[in-house]
């Protein structure tokens, strides 16, 4: 709830300002609205609160990570959009102690969150906010992977540079942070970013 | 419009993500009893009875307030009050002729908490608990009080006034979730066999425990449908508790404070052949475990009274109209007696033993009075407030209380005056 108001307070916000904005804008040229898609992906290390599980006292896992944004980029400098994407939090297969042989189970996680990101210079910084969808897969002995999934509150943030290669397409780096506040994971990426102006307008 | 947007975003950023409130640090302070009790006799049941009762303190040390109640649990005492809900778990031995009791108190509102030692000396009864006999008025608990570091001991008299309140047809102090729930913050988790080992000395004499089928059909100790940071460990635990199979959740699940999630038939046991506890009210959470948890029952009811725990009562909660039916049709309804959570004329429609009212009807003295004239009891859920308990014990007649603060519920009964056992 707190969450959702912090979104319409912000929301309300840029609304105010980008209408000011353009009360003081002579004429706006043509192409400088776009609908901008990101796509980045890269190796991503996963830091845990608590042990992964009773039989391991590991605190970190490397996964992988690909994240997609959807930005609507005006005149100004704050964009805002969407944050999907497929990241891999942790694999664990583990000789089960009470001697009933291998256990496998993944933890994966799906960004579903409004964006909000600055550009500068080449650089973006941004943040999403909204949760994930956990998906947990758990294997014990020969029985069939069993799934289960659960949406919990999260946030991600980045940082990014784009070298303009065309006049829609540019590629760069990024880091990319994950954080699971409930479930007490915080995963970070280094990866690489494709970036292409969908439409303009 | 740049700092307006950069603001909102780091406003946005923070409060994400520090929206957990951390609760303050309990330092569980060290205490060695195996040697402050070495050399010390064990009590027996005589023994611990006779010391049990409603003590006057006399001098409480700022930690006992005036009035407390001294529990015999079967392996030592439990000294509860009601002054911020203090509970004294202690261990206990006679060395000659005094008795000497040990161990640790805290105020459950809080984090405060430390080590108490009391002894009770030949001449002010000592002499006559450890010979088995009742020394009465004459016994006087002194020692003292010091905090979780073990310093600062401040002095304590206790004086034994009277025995215990019973009613006469007994009452039942009936621990929610095996006892009490993990925001209690008691070192063990809520549904597990540890908490359930520890009921008795949090002044249970009843538990509650819920029931969940996994995947496969296997009954588990659980409250929870979904699998949760607040009740389990383990990055890979999340989503319903029936996505999970019976070897998935003995394998991989462990509780908060690391126990594994028992079955019904290890949470019977536990409580049969380990504790005291009197009677077992099982709240089943969905219609399709009715027939699993009726099954298990009968099978543990055998093993009762094979081995002389048959006085332990096994009963099955029905909170839903669902649950009730899939209990009303099923054949070994007469082998197992229920818990009706519903209005009272479905508890006589199905003669349940038990007519279970939520707290919020009120204290329904009429009803009650029907339903104990028709060779019902009453037992009235959840009661957590010290207001309604006070309220429900003063102006109803309730056989037993639903609470999760067990502690602050026998700290209010006990002491009070009234019929004695």
């Amino acid at each position: 709830m707190t969450s959702a108001l912090c979104l319409f307070l912000l929301l309300c916000t840029s609304a105010v300002c980008l209408k000011g904005a353009s009360d003081t804008t002579q004429a706006v040229p043509t192409g400088v609205y776009r609908l901008r898609m990101t796509a980045a992906g890269g190796l991503q290390r996963s830091f845990f609160a608590q042990p992964r599980t009773q039989f391991d006292g590991g605190r970190t896992a490397d996964g992988a990570s690909l994240v997609i944004r959807a930005l609507w980029q005006p005149e100004h400098l704050l964009s805002v959009g969407l944050v999907s994407g497929f990241t891999t939090i942790s694999r664990d297969r583990l000789d089960n102690p009470l001697g009933d042989g291998r256990v496998e189970l993944t933890l994966s996680a799906i960004p579903l969150q409004m964006a909000f990101a600055m550009r500068f210079a080449g650089f973006e910084v941004g943040t999403g906010v909204g949760g994930y969808l956990l998906i947990s897969t758990a294997a014990v002995r020969a029985e069939t992977t069993t799934a289960s999934s659960q949406f919990e509150i999260g946030v991600s943030a980045w940082l990014g540079y784009t070298v303009q290669l065309t006049d829609r397409l540019g590629v760069g780096g990024e880091v990319c942070l994950h954080n699971l506040s409930y479930r007490r994971v915080t995963s970070v990426a280094p990866q690489l970013r494709l970036r292409y102006d969908l439409f303009t307008y | 419009m740049k700092r307006i947007s950069i603001t909102w975003c780091l406003v946005l950023l923070l409060g994400s993500v520090s929206c957990v409130r951390q609760l303050d640090e309990l330092v569980v302070p060290e205490v060695d009893v195996t040697s402050e009790l070495a050399g010390a006799g064990r009590l027996d049941s005589v023994m611990g009875e006779s010391a049990a009762g409603t003590y006057q303190a006399t001098e409480g040390g700022g930690v006992f307030g005036d009035t407390v109640a001294v529990l015999w649990t079967g392996a030592g005492f439990s000294i509860v009050g009601r002054t911020n809900v203090l509970w004294c778990d202690l261990q206990a031995g006679s060395r000659s002729d005094t008795v000497v009791l040990i161990g640790r108190w805290r105020f459950t509102q809080g984090t405060a908490n430390g080590i108490v030692r009391l002894r009770a000396v030949p001449d002010e009864g000592g002499r006559e608990l450890a010979a088995g006999r009742n020394p009465g008025k004459k016994l006087v608990l002194r020692g003292t009080v010091t905090d979780n570091r073990d310093r600062n001991p401040r002095p304590v008299v206790l004086a034994w006034e009277r025995r215990n309140r019973n009613r006469l047809r007994g009452f039942y102090v009936i621990g929610h979730r095996g006892g009490a729930r993990n925001s209690d913050r008691l070192g063990v988790s809520e549904n597990s066999l540890e908490m359930l080992r520890l009921a008795p000395r949090l002044g249970c004499n009843a538990v509650e425990i819920d029931v969940l089928l996994s995947k496969d059909g296997a009954p588990f100790v659980f409250h929870d449908a979904r699998f949760s940071p607040r009740t389990v460990t383990g990055t890979y635990l999340l989503g319903p508790v029936n996505n999970f199979t019976a070897a998935q959740i003995s394998t991989v699940a462990r509780l908060i404070h690391g126990e594994r999630i028992p079955t019904l038939q290890q949470a019977l046991q536990t409580i049969a052949t380990e504790t005291p506890l009197e009677l077992v009210w099982i709240d089943v959470k969905e219609p399709e475990a009715i027939d699993t948890v009726l099954r298990t029952i009968v099978a543990a009811q055998k093993v009762l009274a094979a081995s002389g725990r048959a006085g332990l009562r096994i009963l099955v909660g029905l909170p839903t109209q669902d649950i009730y039916d899939a209990y009303a049709a099923h054949p070994l309804r007469q082998q197992v007696k229920a818990i009706c959570e519903l209005d009272a004329d479905q508890a006589t429609a199905i003669n349940a033993a038990v007519w279970a009212p939520r707290w919020t009807a009120g204290v329904q003295a009429a009803t009650v009075q029907r339903m104990q004239g028709e060779g019902r009891q009453c037992f009235v859920w959840t009661l957590d407030d010290v207001d309604f308990i006070d309220r429900f014990i003063a102006e109803g007649d309730f056989d037993g209380i639903l609470t999760n603060y067990p502690t602050l519920l026998a700290a209010t009964f006990y002491p009070k005056s009234g019929p004695q056992p």
